[in-house]
């Protein structure tokens, strides 16, 4: 097998890593921002949102 | 006056969203199994796993074989890795396609249910589940990312050979064609 060949295939893994890890990142970012979110006080901005467009 | 949206609706909807957050470790791993199986490369580095000696065995590949990480298939030679892949193949891939799908469609649902109201803590950034997509049909997005820079390359390959063609000096000798019938 030539080495063009060879490295073409291996491309595709080091791509998949890439993404791999992107995501991972990625989502632990998202999840520092999202796990904080509480219900009741979402729940009191759209009681109050709501009340105020009326 | 009736609200909208119930406090339990809110509730639920921010597990949910922590939840479809969390899904993508697991959803990452299926995937990455499924390639583990699919990709001609994961193949090669088997086959030069373990050390092994000989013309044909290339000893650099064995550092490789760390990417078979968190999967039973490290301990499988090669033979066995085969097997494994002719009997497992579509299994993992379906896994993987169904976690992902699971993902989406969750995803799609609280957007599609709170549409209504500018809820945004619950709007999932879009390149979230683009690097899902990205992850599960890489072959595909690979092809097309070949064919887009297909032209541009061609482009620039045409330019060199056309202006520069002539203006080597040192001209290789040509090479007479060789003729099959003049024996005959």
């Amino acid at each position: 097998m030539g080495y063009w060949t060879m490295i073409s295939r291996f491309v595709n893994i080091f791509v998949l890593l890439g993404l791999m890890i992107s995501l991972i990142f990625y989502t632990m970012s998202i999840l520092i921002s999202k796990l904080a979110l509480d219900a009741d006080e979402l729940y009191d901005e759209y009681k109050r949102a709501s009340e105020s467009t009326e | 006056m009736e609200l909208e949206f119930t406090k339990r609706e809110v509730v639920f909807t921010t597990y949910l969203v922590k939840l479809i957050i969390l899904a993508a470790f697991p959803a990452s791993i299926l995937i990455y199994r499924s390639k583990l199986l699919s990709f001609q490369a994961f193949l090669i580095i088997k086959k030069h796993q373990g050390r092994r000696e000989g013309v044909a065995y290339n000893r650099c590949l064995h550092y490789l074989d760390l990417l078979f990480c968190l999967s039973r298939l490290r301990r499988k030679n090669y033979i066995e890795y085969v097997n494994f892949r002719s009997i497992h193949r579509s299994e993992f891939a379906v896994q993987a396609h169904k976690a992902f799908f699971v993902i989406l469609i969750l995803w799609v649902g609280v957007i599609y249910y709170f549409s209504d109201v500018n809820f945004a803590e619950f709007f999932l950034p879009v390149e979230y589940v683009g690097i899902l997509i990205m992850l599960l049909f890489q072959r595909a997005f690979m092809f097309v990312l070949k064919v887009t820079i297909f032209w541009p390359c061609y482009g620039f390959y045409a330019f060199a050979v056309f202006t520069f063609k002539n203006r080597c000096k040192c001209k290789k000798k040509r090479r007479e064609p060789i003729n099959n019938d003049e024996d005959l």
